[in-house]
């Protein structure tokens, strides 16, 4: 594999505490009866849901820091911030690359790049600036990560979208809220 | 390409997004309600006596197809490349050009929809849509919660002078019609129907797995079939977030206690570069193993982060555990050692590749369920690993049942042996199905709280296989229990007495993580109770019998109360001054003070309760916890004992 070594500017290399306990969740506890309920069984479970941060089991995640706000227009420059979590030990390189659409340009960063020496729980923050990722139009950018684990190439991708509100998963909590209403009035008149 | 899939993908729910200049409104509500799911048709209606014309169609799903092989670690991936599978014991309907539904049926386990219609001329649309509920397979494949819409793909025929007098009889159908396809290319069909029809063959051919395997294939006498369940899933859609918003990286999870799976389609509309699931069957079958727990095993896990190298909760692991092994065992579909390397992993991509060289795509998290577990990358055991630690341990759980369960005739790897365990023996401990209930986990009685101990406990006892050598050697590869005494088990009053005894390790952090971790296997104990409400106190006495390397430390056991369906609690937490609502009563009295506990469980309400023994271990080190404290816990006078 070949992986530059040329660790970028903006590439910042660190060994963040921030808790990463809320890896995601296969299975996530719903208020509900257990079927065979015990005695002191609550019937109701914890409200707390960790932020997903991509697969349990991984060796490597990657996020995209959400924009608190995004350029109303083209030609206005936006940062764009992805983190590539390390979590497993490494015996190779971990190589990045954001993964632009045609409308939306660098401005300054690295595009792709490699670094040596990660270990496991490092947290690998990347960044670059563009163009073209607006509200005018719908853009998506994607981060990808990559390593190898006993041979097998593995890694990881982040989508951030330019409108989020106009994908469904900017509206799905709007949708569940109002299919719960909506639902429930049903119920209600059945009764 | 990216704006046509967003605005299919909301034209399903009538959104008025037409182009990126015209304002997107997310009042889906203002032209289409929510609603329930449509109910199911497909059972034909008998026009045999009015000479109709017998049609048989042939429907297929595409599907990208996976790339794994050892050998090509360069191809590895979900690919641009498609296949096709017949679209098995599907509901579908055919209406006639008026949109009257005139027919309606299932296909057959190959795909073809065979059905009678009146015999006159004109255009008809035949609908195969993304559900079943039949003898086979009970499953719902809809796009979204508000909705609740099957997915459909639809052949338009027409009936001519050509073809009006074909057909005649059942036995001879006019089978004129082409083959039509649910669509894997998000460029040919934005919505990838073959995403939703994938999910449900997966789940197709687990029921099929279950069925064979455990002998029930005479339909009415001796046959299975799952429970309803209903996946939910939309191309480019991540379902966390109807959890939580602005997650740019997704995952596909189960909803306890609702049969409702959730599979990741991608994320703000991408499923080029994005992790999608729908066609990864490891993601789906895993998926479904937690539904096939929730209906059939015992379902307690408490969830929570899990990376496949640390001591988690036992119930997490047991859970993740299953889940693992159960992708793995149906994709093997018996319990040979495969000859190729797929089945044997459990393989998660995102992205797709158009070429080797495209890393657009690739795979997120891979394991082997064959290999040795000394030389594994996800939860390594090794010889100086403690007995027992493999409780704890999901990925280890998932190679024992996988090794224990493949044919002892066969080597998994090297020189090491299958353990010669049967799926049925498996599914009979699991579920307490082809048996009676008591010696599985579904005898909450036994053991509330499922583990691989309790597992294994009751399946040596349901195992039929004479000579357990093999199997053994897996256990002992592994370092996993034949009982549930690190985790689970059920304690009463007792007049003899009993100890037990824990030395410690410092706590430990996962990868990336600031919580400091106690150890599961070393630091705790973990006992069952029945508390009959009669206000009694559980008294914990403990001795120090080694002291520590620092011998200014001393050891100190502290006396935790949760309620049953518990989430673990850290010592950091309540140090942090959070309080748990699974945490019944503890106490902390610091070894200085006293080595004993005791709690009083008056004013809590009957039932079980998991009695937590636990080394007080927050910030130290090592050394200044590795010492040896024995204890014994009482009740009244009498003591907890199993």
């Amino acid at each position: 594999m070949s992986v530059k070594k040329t660790t970028s500017k903006i590439v910042l290399l660190s060994i963040v505490g921030a808790s990463l306990g809320g890896l995601g969740m296969h299975s996530y506890r719903a208020t509900h009866t257990m079927q065979r309920e015990l005695a002191s069984s609550p019937v109701s479970s914890s409200k707390w849901r960790p932020l997903p941060l991509g697969k349990h089991l991984a060796t490597i995640n990657t996020e995209i820091e959400k924009l608190e706000s995004i350029p109303d227009s083209s030609d206005q420059e936006v940062t764009l911030t992805g983190y590539v979590y390390v979590r497993q030990q490494l015996f190779s390189d971990v190589e990045y690359k954001w993964v632009l659409p045609p409308e939306v340009k660098i401005v300054s960063g690295q595009i792709s790049d490699g670094l040596a020496n990660t270990k496991s729980g490092d947290v690998i923050k990347v960044q670059i600036s563009v163009t073209g990722f607006s509200k005018e139009m719908q853009s998506t950018v994607t981060l990808t990560a990559s390593t190898s684990q006993d041979g097998i190439p593995v890694g990881s991708s982040s989508v951030i979208s330019s409108k989020p509100e106009e994908t469904w998963d900017g509206v799905a909590q709007e949708m569940k809220k109002s299919a719960e209403e909506q639902l429930q009035e049903n119920a209600v008149k059945v009764k | 390409m990216i704006n046509s899939l967003v605005l299919a993908l909301l034209g399903g729910l009538s959104f008025l997004f037409l182009t990126a200049c015209t304002p997107f409104t997310a009042d889906f509500g203002s032209s289409s309600p929510a609603a329930t799911e449509p109910e199911y048709k497909g059972t034909p209606t008998d026009y045999s006596g009015t000479n109709p014309i017998y049609i048989k169609v042939l429907a297929k799903y595409k599907y990208r197809t996976t790339a794994f092989d050892i050998s090509s670690p360069a191809a590895m991936g979900l690919r641009s490349t498609t296949a096709e599978r017949g679209i098995p014991h599907c509901e579908f309907h055919v209406y006639d050009s008026a949109g009257n539904r005139i027919q309606q049926g299932e296909t057959d386990e190959d795909g073809y929809a065979a059905f009678a219609i009146p015999r006159t001329q004109g255009t008809y649309s035949l609908k195969v849509y993304s559900r079943a509920l039949n003898d086979y397979i009970k499953v719902s494949v809809l796009a979204d919660i508000y909705s609740n819409e099957p997915y459909a793909i639809t052949k338009n025929f027409t009936l001519n002078t050509g073809n009006i007098n074909s057909g005649t009889t059942v036995g001879s159908p006019y089978t004129g019609f082409t083959t039509f396809y649910a669509e894997a290319d998000e460029a040919v069909s934005s919505n990838i129907e073959g995403g939703a029809f994938n999910i449900l063959y997966d789940v197709y051919l687990a029921n099929e797995y279950i069925r064979n395997q455990t002998g029930r294939t005479t339909l009415v006498s001796n046959w299975w079939v799952a429970n309803k369940v209903t996946a939910y899933w939309k191309a480019g859609f991540n379902p966390y977030t109807y959890i939580s918003s602005g997650s740019t990286s997704g995952v596909s999870f189960y909803s306890q206690g609702t049969n409702n799976l959730f599979i990741l389609g991608g994320i703000s509309g991408n499923v080029r570069t994005a992790d999608t699931d729908h066609f990864d069957d490891s993601i789906i079958l895993h998926e479904y193993a937690h539904f096939l727990e929730d209906n059939y095993g015992n379902s307690q896990s408490p969830g929570g982060s899990h990376d496949g190298n640390f001591i988690i909760d036992a119930r997490l692991a047991w859970s993740e555990g299953w889940a693992n092994y159960f992708q793995s065992a149906v994709l093997s579909d018996t319990d040979d050692v495969p000859n190729t390397d797929r089945p044997k992993y459990y393989i998660d991509t995102y992205g797709y590749k158009t070429s080797d060289g495209d890393t657009s795509g690739g795979i997120g998290v891979v394991f082997n369920l064959a290999q040795a577990a000394a030389s594994a990358t996800k939860d390594n055991i090794s010889l100086s690993t403690p007995a027992s630690e493999g409780n704890f341990r999901e990925v280890s759980i998932s190679r024992t049942l996988y090794k224990s369960s493949r044919n002892s005739a066969q080597v998994y790897t090297g020189t090491k042996y299958g353990g010669g365990i049967s799926f049925t023996e498996i599914w009979k401990t699991f579920s307490g199905e082809l048996s009676s209930m008591t010696q599985s986990l579904s005898n909450t009685s036994a053991f509330p709280l499922p583990s691989i101990g309790a597992f294994n406990y009751f399946l040596n006892l349901n195992t039929a296989v004479s000579d357990k050598t093999k199997w053994n050697a897996v256990l002992t590869e592994e370092k996993q229990p034949v009982d549930a005494s690190e985790f689970g088990q059920v304690v009463t009053s007792k007049v003899a007495s009993c100890t037990r005894s824990i030395t410690g390790t410092a706590d430990s952090f996962m990868a990336g993580d600031s919580l400091p971790r106690s150890n599961h296997l070393k630091n705790n104990d973990f006992l069952v109770f029945y508390y009959n409400g009669n206000g009694s106190t559980i008294n914990l006495n403990a001795t120090q019998t080694v002291a520590p390397t620092v011998s200014s430390y001393q050891m100190d056991l502290d006396l935790y109360v949760y309620y049953l369906s518990y989430v673990y609690f850290e010592e950091a937490y309540i140090d942090a001054g959070y309080k748990s609502q699974y945490l019944a009563k503890y106490k902390r009295t610091p070894a200085s003070t006293s080595m004993n506990e005791s709690i009083s469980m008056s004013g809590l309400p009957s039932g079980y309760y998991m009695i937590n023994v636990k080394l007080n271990s927050l910030d130290k080190i090592t050394n200044e916890v590795n010492g040896t404290v024995t204890y014994d816990l009482k009740i009244g006078s009498n003591f907890l004992c199993p």
